[in-house]
C-alpha cells in the first residue's frame, strides 16, 4: 500500500497536513493546535515526511514544515491501483467462468 | 515566514483515470459481470440493487465503506456508465464523479476500458485534502478487515 495513503490513515496527520497546506509552520506552532504532546506531533511529522507529504527546511535553529502537494497527487495513483486491482479481479472471474463452461461442455460431449 | 508551496501546473482534476484490461472471453460474458449483482460481487463488491438506467445503487467496498451513485447508461455488450462517490464524504459526494466502462472486441477476446472522470485531485483544489481523508478512511477500514 502506498506510504502516503498509510500516513493519511491517521486523523491527526490529516489535520496536520491541512495546517501546513498554505503556511510553513514549526513543530511547536503545530503542537499548539492539538491536545497531544510535542514529541507525538514530531513523530507524526516524521511519518508525513517519510511519505513525502511534507517538506522540511531549516531556518537557523527552527525546522519549518510545509505540505508537499505532489505527495497528494501521488494518492491519485492509489485510486488508479484500486481500479487496476478491480479489473484484474474481473479478468480472473470471467476467465474462470469461461473455463468452467468449456470444461462442462467438453464433459457433455464425451458422454 | 509564509512561503508558497510548490505547484503542479496541470489541474489533475480534469484528467480522467484510465484503467484497461484484456479478458479472454466474448463481450457478452464480460458484460454480464457488469450488470449481474451476483457476478458484480465477485470482482467489485456487494451491490444493493440490480443495475438499470436511473437506478440508484450502493456498493460495499470492504466491510464498512460504501460507494453510491446512479446508473446513467447501460448498452448491452457495449458500455456501462454510473456515477460514483463515497457515502458521508463532503469531498467526493455521492454522484460527484463518473465511471465509464467500455467493452470492445480485441484479439479474440474483450478489451475493457475503465475511465473515471471528475476526481478532485488537483493540488490547488480545495478538495484535495478531503479526498486524501476519504482514501485514508478507506485504508483504515481495509486494514482492519
Amino acid at each position: 500500500m502506498d506510504a502516503a495513503v498509510r500516513a493519511l490513515a491517521e486523523p491527526t496527520r490529516r489535520e496536520i497536513l491541512d495546517l501546513v497546506r498554505h503556511t510553513e509552520r514549526t513543530v511547536s506552532d503545530i503542537a499548539s493546535e492539538f491536545d497531544v504532546s510535542r514529541p507525538a506531533i514530531s513523530q507524526h511529522l516524521r511519518v508525513l515526511a517519510d511519505a513525502e507529504l511534507v517538506n522540511v527546511r531549516s531556518e537557523g535553529t527552527r525546522r519549518l514544515y510545509s505540505a508537499r502537494p505532489e505527495g497528494l497527487v501521488e494518492l491519485r495513483s492509489w485510486m488508479d491501483q484500486f481500479w487496476n486491482d478491480a479489473l484484474s479481479n474481473l479478468k480472473v472471474e470471467v476467465e474462470r467462468e469461461q473455463w468452467n463452461e468449456r470444461k462442462a461442455a467438453s464433459k457433455r460431449r464425451k458422454k | 515566514m509564509s512561503q508558497p508551496t510548490p505547484r503542479v501546473d496541470e489541474p489533475l482534476d480534469q484528467q480522467p483515470l484510465l484503467s484497461e484490461q484484456w479478458i479472454r472471453a466474448p463481450r457478452s460474458a464480460v458484460f454480464d459481470f457488469l450488470v449481474n449483482p451476483v457476478k458484480l460481487a465477485r470482482w467489485l463488491g456487494e451491490f444493493t440493487d440490480t443495475p438499470e438506467v436511473g437506478q440508484d445503487y450502493g456498493v460495499a467496498i470492504g466491510p464498512d465503506h460504501v460507494a453510491r451513485g446512479r446508473f446513467v447508461s447501460i448498452e448491452p455488450n457495449e458500455h456501462v456508465v454510473f456515477t460514483w462517490g463515497w457515502e458521508h464524504s463532503p469531498h467526493v459526494p455521492v454522484g460527484s464523479t463518473t465511471v465509464t466502462i467500455t467493452l470492445t472486441d480485441h484479439d479474440g477476446g474483450t478489451s475493457v476500458l475503465l475511465r473515471h472522470d471528475g476526481l478532485p485531485m488537483g493540488p490547488e483544489d480545495e478538495h484535495a485534502v478531503g479526498w486524501a481523508e476519504c482514501l485514508g478512511r478507506l485504508v483504515e477500514q481495509w486494514e482492519t478487515s
